[in-house]
Protein backbone atom coordinates (compact mmCIF):
# COMPACT_ATOMS: atom_id res chain seq x y z
CA UNK A 1 0.00 0.00 0.00
CA UNK A 2 2.92 2.34 -0.48
CA UNK A 3 2.44 5.61 -2.31
CA UNK A 4 5.29 5.16 -4.74
CA UNK A 5 4.59 6.98 -7.98
CA UNK A 6 4.38 5.13 -11.27
CA UNK A 7 6.19 7.92 -13.07
CA UNK A 8 7.09 11.54 -12.39
CA UNK A 9 6.49 13.82 -15.33
CA UNK A 10 5.76 16.82 -13.11
CA UNK A 11 8.34 19.47 -12.28
CA UNK A 12 9.80 20.08 -8.86
CA UNK A 13 8.42 22.94 -6.82
CA UNK A 14 9.71 24.45 -3.59
CA UNK A 15 7.19 23.81 -0.87
CA UNK A 16 6.84 23.65 2.89
CA UNK A 17 6.28 20.20 4.39
CA UNK A 18 2.95 21.10 5.98
CA UNK A 19 1.69 22.55 2.71
CA UNK A 20 2.81 19.41 0.86
CA UNK A 21 0.80 17.32 3.32
CA UNK A 22 -2.30 19.38 2.55
CA UNK A 23 -1.72 18.95 -1.19
CA UNK A 24 -1.32 15.21 -0.69
CA UNK A 25 -4.53 15.02 1.33
CA UNK A 26 -6.51 16.76 -1.37
CA UNK A 27 -5.06 14.55 -4.11
CA UNK A 28 -5.85 11.45 -2.04
CA UNK A 29 -9.49 12.53 -2.06
CA UNK A 30 -9.83 14.35 1.26
CA UNK A 31 -12.93 16.52 1.04
CA UNK A 32 -13.53 17.30 4.72
CA UNK A 33 -11.28 18.97 7.25
CA UNK A 34 -12.21 19.98 10.77
CA UNK A 35 -9.49 21.30 13.01
CA UNK A 36 -8.22 23.70 15.59
CA UNK A 37 -4.99 25.56 14.80
CA UNK A 38 -1.84 24.71 16.72
CA UNK A 39 1.83 25.35 16.08
CA UNK A 40 3.63 23.69 14.31
CA UNK A 41 0.79 22.14 12.30
CA UNK A 42 -1.37 25.16 11.42
CA UNK A 43 -0.19 25.51 7.82
CA UNK A 44 -1.83 22.15 7.06
CA UNK A 45 -5.17 23.56 8.19
CA UNK A 46 -4.68 26.81 6.28
CA UNK A 47 -3.72 25.15 2.99
CA UNK A 48 -6.36 22.43 3.23
CA UNK A 49 -8.94 25.15 3.87
CA UNK A 50 -7.82 27.00 0.74
CA UNK A 51 -7.94 23.83 -1.38
CA UNK A 52 -11.39 22.79 -0.15
CA UNK A 53 -12.74 26.30 -0.67
CA UNK A 54 -11.27 26.60 -4.19
CA UNK A 55 -12.01 23.10 -5.42
CA UNK A 56 -14.94 21.95 -3.35
CA UNK A 57 -15.25 20.29 0.00
CA UNK A 58 -16.04 21.16 3.59
CA UNK A 59 -13.75 22.99 5.96
CA UNK A 60 -14.66 23.80 9.54
CA UNK A 61 -12.61 25.53 12.19
CA UNK A 62 -13.96 23.92 15.36
CA UNK A 63 -14.00 25.22 18.91
CA UNK A 64 -11.31 22.78 20.05
CA UNK A 65 -9.51 19.55 19.21
CA UNK A 66 -12.11 17.26 20.77
CA UNK A 67 -14.82 18.73 18.58
CA UNK A 68 -12.49 18.57 15.58
CA UNK A 69 -11.89 14.84 15.74
CA UNK A 70 -15.57 14.26 16.50
CA UNK A 71 -16.54 16.14 13.35
CA UNK A 72 -14.01 14.15 11.32
CA UNK A 73 -15.48 10.86 12.56
CA UNK A 74 -19.01 12.00 11.69
CA UNK A 75 -17.93 13.18 8.26
CA UNK A 76 -16.26 9.86 7.54
CA UNK A 77 -19.55 8.07 8.21
CA UNK A 78 -21.21 10.16 5.52
CA UNK A 79 -18.81 8.53 3.06
CA UNK A 80 -16.30 11.34 2.67
CA UNK A 81 -12.56 11.12 3.24
CA UNK A 82 -11.84 13.25 6.28
CA UNK A 83 -8.78 14.56 8.06
CA UNK A 84 -7.53 16.76 10.86
CA UNK A 85 -4.10 18.01 11.85
CA UNK A 86 -2.69 18.91 15.23
CA UNK A 87 0.33 18.73 17.51
CA UNK A 88 1.01 16.95 20.80
CA UNK A 89 -1.29 18.97 23.11
CA UNK A 90 -4.21 18.67 20.67
CA UNK A 91 -3.39 15.03 19.99
CA UNK A 92 -3.73 14.31 23.71
CA UNK A 93 -7.18 15.89 23.73
CA UNK A 94 -8.28 13.77 20.77
CA UNK A 95 -7.42 10.41 22.34
CA UNK A 96 -10.89 9.55 23.65
CA UNK A 97 -12.51 10.06 20.26
CA UNK A 98 -9.66 8.25 18.55
CA UNK A 99 -10.44 5.17 20.63
CA UNK A 100 -14.05 5.52 19.48
CA UNK A 101 -12.91 5.87 15.85
CA UNK A 102 -10.78 2.77 16.19
CA UNK A 103 -13.54 0.68 17.78
CA UNK A 104 -16.11 1.81 15.21
CA UNK A 105 -13.62 1.11 12.37
CA UNK A 106 -13.84 4.66 11.09
CA UNK A 107 -11.36 5.59 8.36
CA UNK A 108 -9.70 8.96 9.03
CA UNK A 109 -6.30 10.57 8.76
CA UNK A 110 -4.70 12.61 11.50
CA UNK A 111 -1.45 14.46 10.90
CA UNK A 112 0.43 15.09 14.13
CA UNK A 113 3.29 17.53 13.69
CA UNK A 114 5.27 16.85 16.84
CA UNK A 115 6.71 19.61 18.98
CA UNK A 116 8.75 19.48 22.17
CA UNK A 117 6.51 18.18 24.96
CA UNK A 118 5.05 17.12 27.30
CA UNK A 119 2.16 19.54 27.83
CA UNK A 120 2.45 22.86 25.98
CA UNK A 121 6.22 22.40 26.08
CA UNK A 122 7.98 24.42 23.39
CA UNK A 123 5.46 25.29 20.72
CA UNK A 124 7.85 26.28 17.94
CA UNK A 125 10.55 23.67 18.53
CA UNK A 126 10.93 20.10 17.39
CA UNK A 127 10.32 16.91 19.39
CA UNK A 128 9.50 13.26 18.73
CA UNK A 129 7.67 12.46 21.92
CA UNK A 130 4.35 11.32 20.44
CA UNK A 131 5.51 8.04 18.93
CA UNK A 132 4.15 5.98 21.82
CA UNK A 133 1.01 8.06 22.25
CA UNK A 134 0.11 7.32 18.65
CA UNK A 135 0.44 3.59 19.36
CA UNK A 136 -0.97 3.35 22.88
CA UNK A 137 -2.79 6.66 23.45
CA UNK A 138 -6.21 5.08 23.70
CA UNK A 139 -7.34 2.85 26.53
CA UNK A 140 -8.03 -0.74 25.60
CA UNK A 141 -6.26 -2.75 22.93
CA UNK A 142 -5.87 -0.74 19.76
CA UNK A 143 -3.54 -1.07 16.80
CA UNK A 144 -3.60 2.00 14.58
CA UNK A 145 -1.23 2.65 11.67
CA UNK A 146 1.40 5.39 11.86
CA UNK A 147 3.68 6.77 9.13
CA UNK A 148 6.76 8.93 9.68
CA UNK A 149 7.85 11.30 6.89
CA UNK A 150 11.46 12.52 6.79
CA UNK A 151 11.18 15.03 3.94
CA UNK A 152 8.79 17.41 2.27
CA UNK A 153 8.34 14.84 -0.49
CA UNK A 154 7.22 12.28 2.07
CA UNK A 155 4.86 14.75 3.74
CA UNK A 156 3.08 14.57 0.40
CA UNK A 157 3.60 10.88 -0.42
CA UNK A 158 2.87 9.48 3.04
CA UNK A 159 -0.26 11.57 3.52
CA UNK A 160 -1.62 9.94 0.37
CA UNK A 161 -0.48 6.54 1.64
CA UNK A 162 -2.20 7.23 4.98
CA UNK A 163 -5.54 7.83 3.26
CA UNK A 164 -5.14 4.64 1.24
CA UNK A 165 -4.29 2.56 4.30
CA UNK A 166 -7.12 4.07 6.32
CA UNK A 167 -9.66 3.36 3.59
CA UNK A 168 -8.31 -0.13 2.97
CA UNK A 169 -8.30 -1.28 6.60
CA UNK A 170 -10.95 0.98 8.11
CA UNK A 171 -8.54 2.09 10.79
CA UNK A 172 -7.54 5.58 11.96
CA UNK A 173 -4.18 6.29 10.32
CA UNK A 174 -1.62 8.79 11.50
CA UNK A 175 1.08 10.78 9.80
CA UNK A 176 3.48 11.40 12.66
CA UNK A 177 5.60 14.26 11.41
CA UNK A 178 7.73 16.67 13.39
CA UNK A 179 8.24 20.43 13.46
CA UNK A 180 11.51 20.21 11.55
CA UNK A 181 10.00 18.31 8.61
CA UNK A 182 6.66 20.14 8.77
CA UNK A 183 8.26 23.57 8.54
CA UNK A 184 11.05 22.56 6.18
CA UNK A 185 10.97 23.81 2.60
CA UNK A 186 12.42 21.53 -0.08
CA UNK A 187 11.86 20.78 -3.73
CA UNK A 188 9.00 18.37 -4.16
CA UNK A 189 7.24 16.66 -7.04
CA UNK A 190 3.46 16.59 -6.64
CA UNK A 191 2.85 13.30 -8.41
CA UNK A 192 -0.75 12.81 -9.37
CA UNK A 193 -0.56 9.32 -10.79
CA UNK A 194 -1.02 7.46 -7.54
CA UNK A 195 -3.35 4.59 -7.05
CA UNK A 196 -6.15 5.81 -4.84
CA UNK A 197 -7.98 3.33 -2.63
CA UNK A 198 -11.60 3.95 -1.74
CA UNK A 199 -13.47 2.12 0.99
CA UNK A 200 -15.95 -0.61 0.10
CA UNK A 201 -19.30 1.13 0.55
CA UNK A 202 -21.30 -1.93 -0.43
CA UNK A 203 -24.37 -2.68 1.64
CA UNK A 204 -23.78 -6.39 1.04
CA UNK A 205 -22.43 -7.77 4.30
CA UNK A 206 -22.61 -6.57 7.85
CA UNK A 207 -20.74 -3.32 8.52
CA UNK A 208 -19.01 -4.62 11.69
CA UNK A 209 -18.40 -8.26 11.01
CA UNK A 210 -16.34 -10.46 8.78
CA UNK A 211 -15.93 -14.19 8.40
CA UNK A 212 -12.16 -13.86 8.25
CA UNK A 213 -10.57 -13.23 11.68
CA UNK A 214 -8.55 -10.37 10.21
CA UNK A 215 -11.18 -9.18 7.77
CA UNK A 216 -12.31 -5.69 6.87
CA UNK A 217 -16.10 -5.38 6.59
CA UNK A 218 -17.84 -3.12 4.05
CA UNK A 219 -18.74 0.37 5.24
CA UNK A 220 -21.91 1.90 3.86
CA UNK A 221 -22.44 5.57 4.60
CA UNK A 222 -25.36 7.29 6.22
CA UNK A 223 -27.78 7.96 3.39
CA UNK A 224 -26.78 4.86 1.42
CA UNK A 225 -29.87 3.04 2.66
CA UNK A 226 -28.31 0.60 5.09
CA UNK A 227 -29.67 0.39 8.64
CA UNK A 228 -26.59 1.74 10.38
CA UNK A 229 -25.91 1.57 14.08
CA UNK A 230 -22.55 2.99 15.11
CA UNK A 231 -21.54 2.64 18.75
CA UNK A 232 -18.40 2.77 20.83
CA UNK A 233 -19.80 0.04 23.03
CA UNK A 234 -19.10 -3.58 22.16
CA UNK A 235 -21.26 -4.47 19.17
CA UNK A 236 -22.10 -7.41 16.98
CA UNK A 237 -21.59 -7.57 13.25
CA UNK A 238 -24.69 -5.45 12.58
CA UNK A 239 -23.77 -2.84 15.16
CA UNK A 240 -26.12 -3.94 17.95
CA UNK A 241 -24.74 -3.33 21.44
CA UNK A 242 -23.50 -6.49 23.16
CA UNK A 243 -22.11 -5.16 26.39
CA UNK A 244 -22.45 -8.39 28.36
CA UNK A 245 -21.44 -11.00 25.78
CA UNK A 246 -17.86 -12.20 26.45
CA UNK A 247 -17.53 -13.95 23.08
CA UNK A 248 -18.54 -10.90 21.05
CA UNK A 249 -16.11 -8.65 22.89
CA UNK A 250 -13.21 -11.09 22.55
CA UNK A 251 -13.90 -11.64 18.85
CA UNK A 252 -14.27 -7.94 18.07
CA UNK A 253 -11.14 -6.79 19.91
CA UNK A 254 -9.17 -9.64 18.34
CA UNK A 255 -10.35 -8.99 14.78
CA UNK A 256 -9.61 -5.27 15.03
CA UNK A 257 -6.06 -5.98 16.27
CA UNK A 258 -5.52 -8.59 13.55
CA UNK A 259 -6.58 -6.19 10.80
CA UNK A 260 -3.28 -4.44 11.43
CA UNK A 261 -1.11 -7.17 12.98
CA UNK A 262 -1.75 -9.77 10.28
CA UNK A 263 -0.96 -7.36 7.46
CA UNK A 264 2.41 -6.05 8.58
CA UNK A 265 3.99 -7.05 5.26
CA UNK A 266 1.37 -5.28 3.18
CA UNK A 267 1.21 -2.18 5.39
CA UNK A 268 4.90 -1.98 6.26
CA UNK A 269 7.33 0.22 4.37
CA UNK A 270 11.01 0.64 5.21
CA UNK A 271 13.88 2.42 3.53
CA UNK A 272 17.35 0.85 3.63
CA UNK A 273 20.53 2.84 3.09
CA UNK A 274 24.05 1.39 2.90
CA UNK A 275 23.04 -1.73 4.81
CA UNK A 276 24.56 -4.40 2.51
CA UNK A 277 27.97 -4.39 4.20
CA UNK A 278 27.07 -2.42 7.32
CA UNK A 279 28.70 -3.35 10.62
CA UNK A 280 26.82 -0.73 12.60
CA UNK A 281 23.39 0.63 11.78
CA UNK A 282 21.07 3.42 12.71
CA UNK A 283 17.34 2.86 13.16
CA UNK A 284 15.69 6.24 12.87
CA UNK A 285 12.55 8.04 11.70
CA UNK A 286 11.49 11.60 10.85
CA UNK A 287 14.04 14.39 11.15
CA UNK A 288 16.32 12.15 13.24
CA UNK A 289 16.62 9.88 10.21
CA UNK A 290 17.98 12.84 8.24
CA UNK A 291 20.55 13.30 11.02
CA UNK A 292 21.37 9.61 10.75
CA UNK A 293 21.59 9.73 6.95
CA UNK A 294 24.21 12.47 7.13
CA UNK A 295 25.99 10.60 9.93
CA UNK A 296 26.16 7.46 7.75
CA UNK A 297 27.70 9.48 4.92
CA UNK A 298 30.27 11.04 7.25
CA UNK A 299 31.11 7.72 8.93
CA UNK A 300 31.52 6.06 5.52
CA UNK A 301 33.92 8.86 4.53
CA UNK A 302 35.98 7.85 7.59
CA UNK A 303 35.91 4.18 6.63
CA UNK A 304 33.24 3.10 9.13
CA UNK A 305 30.73 0.70 7.61
CA UNK A 306 27.55 2.34 8.78
CA UNK A 307 24.01 2.07 7.43
CA UNK A 308 20.46 3.18 8.10
CA UNK A 309 17.19 1.31 8.45
CA UNK A 310 14.32 3.78 8.32
CA UNK A 311 10.67 2.90 8.90
CA UNK A 312 8.30 4.94 6.76
CA UNK A 313 5.63 3.00 8.61
CA UNK A 314 6.54 3.00 12.31
CA UNK A 315 3.39 1.21 13.49
CA UNK A 316 2.95 -1.67 12.89
CA UNK A 317 6.58 -1.91 13.88
CA UNK A 318 8.95 -3.28 11.21
CA UNK A 319 10.03 -6.17 13.40
CA UNK A 320 11.01 -8.59 10.58
CA UNK A 321 13.40 -6.10 8.96
CA UNK A 322 14.86 -5.07 12.31
CA UNK A 323 15.38 -8.68 13.39
CA UNK A 324 17.17 -9.46 10.11
CA UNK A 325 19.36 -6.40 10.57
CA UNK A 326 20.08 -7.31 14.19
CA UNK A 327 21.47 -10.64 13.03
CA UNK A 328 23.97 -8.91 10.72
CA UNK A 329 25.31 -5.83 12.52
CA UNK A 330 27.53 -5.41 15.56
CA UNK A 331 25.40 -2.77 17.20
CA UNK A 332 22.37 -0.59 16.62
CA UNK A 333 22.04 3.16 17.22
CA UNK A 334 18.64 4.73 17.72
CA UNK A 335 18.65 8.54 17.65
CA UNK A 336 15.40 10.16 18.81
CA UNK A 337 14.13 13.50 20.08
CA UNK A 338 12.72 11.83 23.18
CA UNK A 339 14.21 9.80 26.01
CA UNK A 340 14.41 6.50 24.14
CA UNK A 341 10.86 5.50 23.25
CA UNK A 342 11.62 3.52 20.10
CA UNK A 343 15.05 2.34 21.30
CA UNK A 344 13.16 0.40 23.96
CA UNK A 345 11.00 -1.27 21.32
CA UNK A 346 14.08 -2.19 19.28
CA UNK A 347 15.53 -4.02 22.27
CA UNK A 348 12.58 -6.42 22.15
CA UNK A 349 13.64 -7.64 18.72
CA UNK A 350 17.44 -7.76 18.65
CA UNK A 351 20.13 -9.15 20.91
CA UNK A 352 22.97 -6.88 19.79
CA UNK A 353 23.55 -3.73 21.87
CA UNK A 354 21.00 -0.99 21.17
CA UNK A 355 22.43 2.46 21.89
CA UNK A 356 19.83 5.14 22.44
CA UNK A 357 20.94 8.63 21.40
CA UNK A 358 18.46 11.04 22.92
CA UNK A 359 17.99 14.76 22.88
CA UNK A 360 15.12 16.81 24.30
CA UNK A 361 16.27 20.41 23.83
CA UNK A 362 13.94 21.45 21.03
CA UNK A 363 16.63 20.99 18.39
CA UNK A 364 17.30 18.26 15.86
CA UNK A 365 20.26 15.96 16.52
CA UNK A 366 23.40 17.13 14.79
CA UNK A 367 24.95 14.52 12.49
CA UNK A 368 28.34 15.22 14.07
CA UNK A 369 26.94 14.24 17.47
CA UNK A 370 25.81 10.91 16.02
CA UNK A 371 29.21 10.36 14.37
CA UNK A 372 31.01 11.05 17.65
CA UNK A 373 28.65 8.75 19.55
CA UNK A 374 29.24 5.87 17.15
CA UNK A 375 33.01 6.39 17.33
CA UNK A 376 32.85 6.33 21.12
CA UNK A 377 30.83 3.09 21.07
CA UNK A 378 32.69 0.85 18.61
CA UNK B 1 37.46 30.04 2.52
CA UNK B 2 34.19 31.35 1.25
CA UNK B 3 32.92 28.94 -1.38
CA UNK B 4 32.58 30.12 -4.92
CA UNK B 5 29.73 29.58 -7.33
CA UNK B 6 31.15 26.15 -8.19
CA UNK B 7 30.88 24.91 -4.60
CA UNK B 8 28.59 21.96 -4.12
CA UNK B 9 27.08 22.96 -0.81
CA UNK B 10 26.52 26.45 0.60
CA UNK B 11 24.88 27.25 3.94
CA UNK B 12 23.39 30.66 4.67
CA UNK B 13 21.96 32.01 7.92
CA UNK B 14 19.98 35.24 8.13
CA UNK B 15 19.54 36.43 11.71
CA UNK B 16 17.59 39.24 13.29
CA UNK B 17 14.50 40.18 15.22
CA UNK B 18 11.04 38.91 14.39
CA UNK B 19 9.40 41.57 12.24
CA UNK B 20 12.50 42.46 10.22
CA UNK B 21 11.51 40.20 7.36
CA UNK B 22 14.16 37.63 8.24
CA UNK B 23 12.00 34.59 7.50
CA UNK B 24 10.71 36.13 4.28
CA UNK B 25 14.29 36.76 3.16
CA UNK B 26 15.15 33.14 3.80
CA UNK B 27 12.12 31.97 1.86
CA UNK B 28 12.97 34.30 -1.03
CA UNK B 29 16.54 33.02 -1.17
CA UNK B 30 15.26 29.45 -1.16
CA UNK B 31 12.84 30.27 -3.98
CA UNK B 32 15.69 31.81 -5.95
CA UNK B 33 17.93 28.79 -5.46
CA UNK B 34 15.13 26.46 -6.48
CA UNK B 35 14.43 28.58 -9.56
CA UNK B 36 18.15 28.36 -10.34
CA UNK B 37 17.96 24.56 -10.41
CA UNK B 38 19.61 23.83 -7.07
CA UNK B 39 18.59 21.45 -4.36
CA UNK B 40 17.35 23.56 -1.46
CA UNK B 41 16.54 23.13 2.21
CA UNK B 42 15.09 26.13 4.06
CA UNK B 43 14.27 26.13 7.73
CA UNK B 44 13.68 28.66 10.46
CA UNK B 45 14.03 29.01 14.17
CA UNK B 46 11.93 31.45 16.15
CA UNK B 47 10.17 31.71 19.48
CA UNK B 48 6.55 31.37 20.52
CA UNK B 49 6.00 35.09 21.12
CA UNK B 50 3.42 36.83 18.96
CA UNK B 51 5.96 39.52 18.09
CA UNK B 52 9.61 40.17 18.80
CA UNK B 53 12.33 37.76 19.76
CA UNK B 54 15.12 36.22 17.77
CA UNK B 55 14.40 34.90 14.30
CA UNK B 56 16.77 32.80 12.22
CA UNK B 57 16.22 31.83 8.61
CA UNK B 58 18.50 29.11 7.28
CA UNK B 59 19.02 28.09 3.68
CA UNK B 60 21.14 25.30 2.21
CA UNK B 61 21.86 25.52 -1.51
CA UNK B 62 23.42 22.46 -3.10
CA UNK B 63 24.06 20.75 -6.40
CA UNK B 64 23.53 17.38 -4.68
CA UNK B 65 20.62 15.94 -2.70
CA UNK B 66 20.82 17.35 0.82
CA UNK B 67 21.11 14.67 3.51
CA UNK B 68 20.76 16.77 6.67
CA UNK B 69 18.50 19.73 5.83
CA UNK B 70 19.34 22.07 8.73
CA UNK B 71 22.23 24.54 8.67
CA UNK B 72 25.24 23.42 10.73
CA UNK B 73 28.13 25.69 9.68
CA UNK B 74 27.02 28.73 7.71
CA UNK B 75 29.37 30.00 5.03
CA UNK B 76 27.44 33.27 5.09
CA UNK B 77 25.84 35.00 8.05
CA UNK B 78 23.62 38.03 7.59
CA UNK B 79 23.21 39.75 10.97
CA UNK B 80 20.40 42.28 11.27
CA UNK B 81 20.36 42.66 15.06
CA UNK B 82 22.95 43.20 17.78
CA UNK B 83 21.97 40.20 19.95
CA UNK B 84 22.15 37.75 17.05
CA UNK B 85 25.41 39.29 15.85
CA UNK B 86 26.96 39.11 19.32
CA UNK B 87 25.90 35.51 19.79
CA UNK B 88 26.60 34.16 16.30
CA UNK B 89 29.40 36.16 14.66
CA UNK B 90 32.18 35.35 17.16
CA UNK B 91 31.25 31.65 16.99
CA UNK B 92 31.57 31.37 13.22
CA UNK B 93 34.19 29.15 11.65
CA UNK B 94 37.24 30.84 10.17
CA UNK B 95 36.52 32.20 6.71
CA UNK B 96 32.83 32.77 7.25
CA UNK B 97 31.60 35.91 5.58
CA UNK B 98 29.47 38.06 7.88
CA UNK B 99 27.25 40.78 6.46
CA UNK B 100 25.99 43.21 9.11
CA UNK B 101 23.66 46.18 9.06
CA UNK B 102 25.29 49.09 10.98
CA UNK B 103 21.87 50.58 11.79
CA UNK B 104 21.40 47.72 14.28
CA UNK B 105 24.86 46.20 14.69
CA UNK B 106 28.04 47.58 16.21
CA UNK B 107 30.62 45.11 14.92
CA UNK B 108 33.34 43.46 16.97
CA UNK B 109 36.94 42.98 15.93
CA UNK B 110 36.90 39.37 14.70
CA UNK B 111 40.09 38.65 12.73
CA UNK B 112 39.26 35.07 11.70
CA UNK B 113 36.13 35.98 9.75
CA UNK B 114 35.45 38.41 6.94
CA UNK B 115 32.94 41.16 7.63
CA UNK B 116 31.10 43.42 5.23
CA UNK B 117 29.18 46.49 6.33
CA UNK B 118 25.92 46.85 4.40
CA UNK B 119 23.84 49.83 5.60
CA UNK B 120 20.62 48.26 4.33
CA UNK B 121 18.27 49.98 6.78
CA UNK B 122 19.77 53.47 6.26
CA UNK B 123 19.51 53.11 2.51
CA UNK B 124 16.01 51.67 2.68
CA UNK B 125 14.83 54.63 4.75
CA UNK B 126 16.59 57.14 2.49
CA UNK B 127 15.78 55.65 -0.90
CA UNK B 128 12.62 53.59 -0.34
CA UNK B 129 11.08 55.78 2.30
CA UNK B 130 10.69 53.01 4.83
CA UNK B 131 12.84 50.54 6.75
CA UNK B 132 10.78 47.51 5.79
CA UNK B 133 12.61 47.05 2.50
CA UNK B 134 15.92 46.54 4.31
CA UNK B 135 15.60 42.75 4.26
CA UNK B 136 15.50 42.72 0.46
CA UNK B 137 18.40 45.21 0.28
CA UNK B 138 20.44 42.92 2.54
CA UNK B 139 19.47 39.85 0.54
CA UNK B 140 20.52 41.53 -2.70
CA UNK B 141 23.88 42.40 -1.13
CA UNK B 142 24.32 38.80 -0.01
CA UNK B 143 23.56 37.47 -3.49
CA UNK B 144 25.86 40.06 -5.07
CA UNK B 145 28.87 39.16 -2.90
CA UNK B 146 28.23 35.42 -2.77
CA UNK B 147 26.71 34.58 -6.15
CA UNK B 148 24.95 31.82 -4.21
CA UNK B 149 22.16 32.16 -6.76
CA UNK B 150 22.20 33.71 -10.21
CA UNK B 151 20.80 37.19 -10.85
CA UNK B 152 18.36 35.85 -13.43
CA UNK B 153 16.79 33.43 -10.95
CA UNK B 154 16.70 36.21 -8.37
CA UNK B 155 14.80 38.48 -10.74
CA UNK B 156 12.38 35.69 -11.60
CA UNK B 157 11.43 35.33 -7.95
CA UNK B 158 11.24 39.09 -7.31
CA UNK B 159 8.75 39.37 -10.17
CA UNK B 160 6.50 36.74 -8.59
CA UNK B 161 5.10 39.22 -6.06
CA UNK B 162 1.42 39.58 -6.89
CA UNK B 163 1.12 43.25 -5.99
CA UNK B 164 2.80 45.47 -8.66
CA UNK B 165 3.71 47.97 -5.93
CA UNK B 166 5.77 45.27 -4.20
CA UNK B 167 7.37 44.25 -7.48
CA UNK B 168 8.53 47.80 -8.11
CA UNK B 169 9.75 48.20 -4.53
CA UNK B 170 11.59 44.87 -4.66
CA UNK B 171 13.29 45.83 -7.92
CA UNK B 172 14.50 49.09 -6.44
CA UNK B 173 15.57 47.48 -3.17
CA UNK B 174 17.48 44.84 -5.09
CA UNK B 175 19.41 47.43 -7.08
CA UNK B 176 20.26 49.30 -3.87
CA UNK B 177 21.59 46.12 -2.27
CA UNK B 178 23.68 45.32 -5.32
CA UNK B 179 25.16 48.81 -5.28
CA UNK B 180 25.98 48.64 -1.57
CA UNK B 181 27.74 45.32 -2.08
CA UNK B 182 29.77 46.66 -4.98
CA UNK B 183 30.81 49.68 -2.92
CA UNK B 184 31.59 47.67 0.23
Amino acid sequence: MSAKPVSSPKPKVLMQGNVAAAEGAYRAGCRFFAGYPITPSSEIMVRTGELLKEKGGTFVQMEDEIASIGAVIGASWTGVKAMTATSGPGFSLMQECLGYAYFTETPLVLIDVQRAGPATGQATHVGQGDVMQVRYGSHGDVFPIALCPWSVQEMYDLTIAAFNLSERYRVPTFVVADEAVGHLRENVVLHDDFEIFNRNRSGAGDPFGHDAPDGVPPMPAYGDGAALLVTGSTHDSRGYRKVDDPKVHEALVTRLMRKTMDHVEEIGDVDEYMLDDAEVAFFAYGISARSALAAVNRLRAKGVRAGLLRPRVLWPFPAPQLQALGARVRSLFVPELNKGMIAGVCREYVTVPVHAINQCNGKALSPDKLVAFVEEHP
Amino acid sequence: MTPSLEALHIEVRIAGEAGQGVLLSGQMLAEMASADGYEVAQSARYGAAVRGGEALADVIVSTEPIDFPLVERPHYLVALSQPTYDRLAPAQAAGTLVIFDPFFVKPQDLPSIRQIRIPATDVAIAELGRATGANVVALAALVEVSSVVGQEAAQTVLERAENPKFRAANRKAWQLGQRLAQEA
